[in-house]
């Protein structure tokens, strides 16, 4: 048993090109993600903007004077940093000279408006002029949705305003910063793509077991064919070669993992431990997913590799894989249909990591390793109709 | 169950009566001491029979060999016996018991060297027969020394370290072989296992199978090369067809069918009348014809060489060359089936 263990996973071990999808594929993913989403993260970790305020009395009489003072209070939630000007002539000036990223003033209605200059550079970076313009632009945008609501609310349940908790009911999700007090770490939009790209390199890793199971059946190889006239139970032949087909796939996510971790430098919330686990499951999962694929009959090895191709860039489609577009989408089916979400096993392992980062205790990451679980024993027992044979009508 | 596995059958005093080959006239073992008992097997490929009411007896000790043409279910029959596949109809006993599936004490003693090649492209030589070792024997150092046997036994000494991409077709098969015997098994199957591989290793490989065979391990040799099955079998199947056509030692074969030699004479221009006369002789079976080679069939006689240059001289035909070959199998063949083992 022994020695099948180890035959099996050093011949797996030299069979280089499973090592593409495995390991090469999710190494090169990260570093395309790392160079990628270098923006992405410096959004979150944003420096406060310069902002040019037209003080007038019209500014001094709206209450958007107030909340942008409060977003230019000096902390570390500092959104804004405020620079009064006396006239709109002076503003343009500061703005036009790339002092400020944009200036805030308000009209004759009250109403807060935005003025920013395109092409004038104030940071370093391009995109960093862009980001602090979106920044400004989703203030203003906010006070104005916000203020709609409590016009509406005071229309409606003028009393709401005397209970402090509805009215942070009515505004929940509005402010910016209320998220970050809800997570275990302090979030990033880019590490949802790094678990999306484990989930992939995981049932990629299914190659394996594919190719694995196929050198154990009569009917997919006369290599397997001559191994059932050995003196070796099938169950035994099969048990040594999946727990080699989940160590390789394992060490390859490990390896994947270490990578993104240190090299590309990912926060995984202090919890890397445990992610180790979860990858344990994600490459128990692939194992099965292998095991159930790689036995179907009459279907040879390219093809199976081409099928398995097909159905984890399906399946992490709906992981968000593939950028913002997608991940809006992976949200939507998530939400509207979350059976058909339950069903897809790469949208289970990327759950397994976001109960690690958003959520302080471990009772949601077990709960999602069960699902895992559930996953491998269901696809084990589809494989198991077909490798029962002991006797083949024709090989 | 005994302690086979691991020893070679001759030293195993409870292998069932290793004995040396049986003498080229034994007749066929009785099916209660047999080491193989097929009993009127049929296996369907769809429409297509494969195996039509087939019978086989193998004593222990045999060199038994399956000789027939492509097709006519020699692959089938062995993947039958060792329960690799389904069959319609009949009862396999191997070492006098019942053979199933799951039969892993019988499937110990027994040793398969596949007609298509099986191995792991990506283990080397060594490691290779290492693993199809370890199917049978669980113990490392008594397997280390197995393998170095079996390696010595092919021939394969250069080449452990080699993957079998890097090995020739001819030492391909002598790596399957090695797989395939590694063990020391009782009973082995070698499903042409000379295909592909050079004259001199070939007469290793056979010279190879004789040794295992006179250390107790009876053997079933597949092959459509005749002159391998007669040098090498205590007995002989012929198949057609899925059919035990006939069986009996090389002599018996050739005498059951009355076989003589072939003369062959090499002659020009040979009138239709000529070949009338000559197959007209009292020993002739056959005439044929093809110019300038004349080929005369005969039963076994002392006078047939003389009779046919007699005949030849009488009609005025000067013959070149001339020269008579002893019956072979693939006469014997022709006899029951009228076509020729060989295209
Ligand atoms: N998997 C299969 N499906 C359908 N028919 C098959 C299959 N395998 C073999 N046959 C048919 O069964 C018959 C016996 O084939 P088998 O392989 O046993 O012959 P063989 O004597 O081993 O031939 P060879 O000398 O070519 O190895 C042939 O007619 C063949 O076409
Ligand atoms: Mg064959």
């Amino acid at each position: 048993m022994a020695t099948l263990f180890v035959s099996t996973l050093r011949a797996l071990v030299r069979e280089k090109a499973l090592f593409i999808w495995s390991l090469i594929f999710p190494l090169i993913m990260a570093t395309m993600f790392m160079f990628l989403f270098v923006t992405i993260d410096d959004m979150t970790d944003y420096d406060p903007v310069p902002t040019g305020v037209v003080a007038d009395e019209a500014w001094d009489e709206s209450p958007f004077s107030g909340v942008a003072a409060a977003l230019g209070e000096v902390g570390d939630d500092q959104l804004l940093v405020l620079r009064s000007f006396a006239d709109e002539e002076e503003a343009r000036e500061a703005l036009i000279a790339g002092e400020v990223a944009g200036v805030l003033s308000v009209n004759g209605e009250g109403e807060p408006v935005l003025a920013v200059a395109p092409g004038v550079k104030i940071n370093p970076t391009a995109d960093g002029d862009a980001i602090n313009r979106s920044i400004l632009e989703s203030v203003v945008a906010t006070y104005g949705r916000d203020a709609d609501l409590m016009r509406a609310i005071a229309e409606a349940d003028p009393r709401a305003f005397a209970d402090p908790a509805r009215l942070a009911e009515a505004f929940d999700g509005s402010a910016v910063t209320e998220e970050v007090a809800l997570t275990h770490g302090a979030p990033k939009q880019s590490v949802r793509f790094y678990y999306a790209l484990f989930a992939m390199a995981a049932l990629f890793g299914a190659q394996i077991a594919v190719c694995a199971v196929c050198w154990t059946q009569p009917n997919l190889s006369p290599l397997g064919a001559r191994r059932a006239l050995g003196a070796i139970g099938r169950t035994r032949t099969l048990a040594a070669t999946l727990a080699a087909c989940w160590l390789l796939s394992f060490g390859c996510l490990v390896v994947a993992f270490l990578y993104t971790r240190f090299v590309v430098g990912v926060d995984f919330a202090g919890r890397e431990g445990w992610c180790v686990v979860g990858l344990a499951g994600a490459a128990l999962v692939a194992c099965a997913l292998g095991t159930a694929l790689g036995s179907l009959p009459k279907i040879d090895f390219g093809s199976k590799t081409g099928i398995l191709t097909g159905v984890v860039c399906l399946l992490s489609l709906f992981t968000g894989l593939y950028g913002e577009p997608c991940m809006a989408l992976a949200d939507t089916v998530a939400r509207d249909f979350p059976l058909l979400s339950s069903l897809n096993p790469a949208k289970a392992i990327c759950d397994v990591f976001y109960s690690l980062y958003y959520y302080d205790g471990l009772d949601v990451f077990a709960g999602n390793m069960v699902v895992l679980g559930a996953f491998a024993v269901a696809l084990f027992a589809l494989s198991a109709l077909f490798m029962r044979r002991q006797r083949y009508a024709s090989l | 169950m005994d302690d086979i596995s691991t020893t070679a059958p001759a030293d195993s005093a409870t292998s069932p009566a290793p004995v040396a080959p049986t003498a080229p006239t034994a007749a066929p073992a009785a099916a209660a001491d047999s080491i193989v008992a097929v009993d009127n097997l049929v296996k369907r490929y769809g429409d297509v029979v494969a195996l039509d009411h087939f019978n086989l007896t193998i004593a222990p000790g045999e060199i038994f060999g399956l000789l027939g043409p492509n097709g006519s279910g020699k692959t089938t029959a062995i993947n039958c016996i060792l329960q690799l596949l389904t069959f319609d109809k009949g009862a396999i006993r191997l070492f006098g018991a019942p053979m199933t599936p799951t039969r892993y004490d019988l499937k110990r003693k027994i040793g398969v060297v596949p007609q298509n090649v099986a191995l792991f492209d990506e283990l080397t030589v060594r490691e290779n027969i290492d693993f199809f070792c370890a199917l049978y024997v669980d113990d490392r150092r008594e397997r280390a020394r197995l393998v170095g046997e079996a390696i010595e036994f092919v021939g394969l000494g250069d080449y452990t370290g080699f993957r079998p991409r890097k090995l020739s077709g001819g030492l391909l098969r002598r790596l399957n072989i090695a797989c395939g015997i590694a063990h020391k098994p009782q009973l082995a199957f070698f499903d042409e296992p000379t295909v592909a591989v050079d004259p001199q290793s070939r007469a290793a490989i056979l010279e190879g199978i004789r040794a295992m065979n006179e250390r107790g391990c009876t053997v079933v040799y597949t092959s459509h090369y005749m002159e391998e099955v007669e040098e090498i079998c205590s007995r002989i199947m012929i198949m057609d067809r899925g059919r035990a056509v006939a069986v009996g030692t090389n002599g018996e074969l050739k005498a059951m069918v009355g076989a003589g030699e072939r003369i062959m004479v090499e002659v020009a221009g040979l009138s239709p009348a000529v070949r009338e006369r000559l197959a007209a002789l009292p020993h002739v079976r056959r005439v044929t014809y093809s110019e300038p080679e004349l080929a005369v069939q005969c039963e076994q006689g002392a006078r047939n060489v003389a009779d046919v240059l007699a005949v030849l001289a009488a009609e005025g035909c000067a013959p070149g060359r001339v020269y008579a070959e002893p019956p072979t199998l693939n006469d014997v063949f022709l006899e029951i089936t009228g076509k020729e083992l060989r295209d």
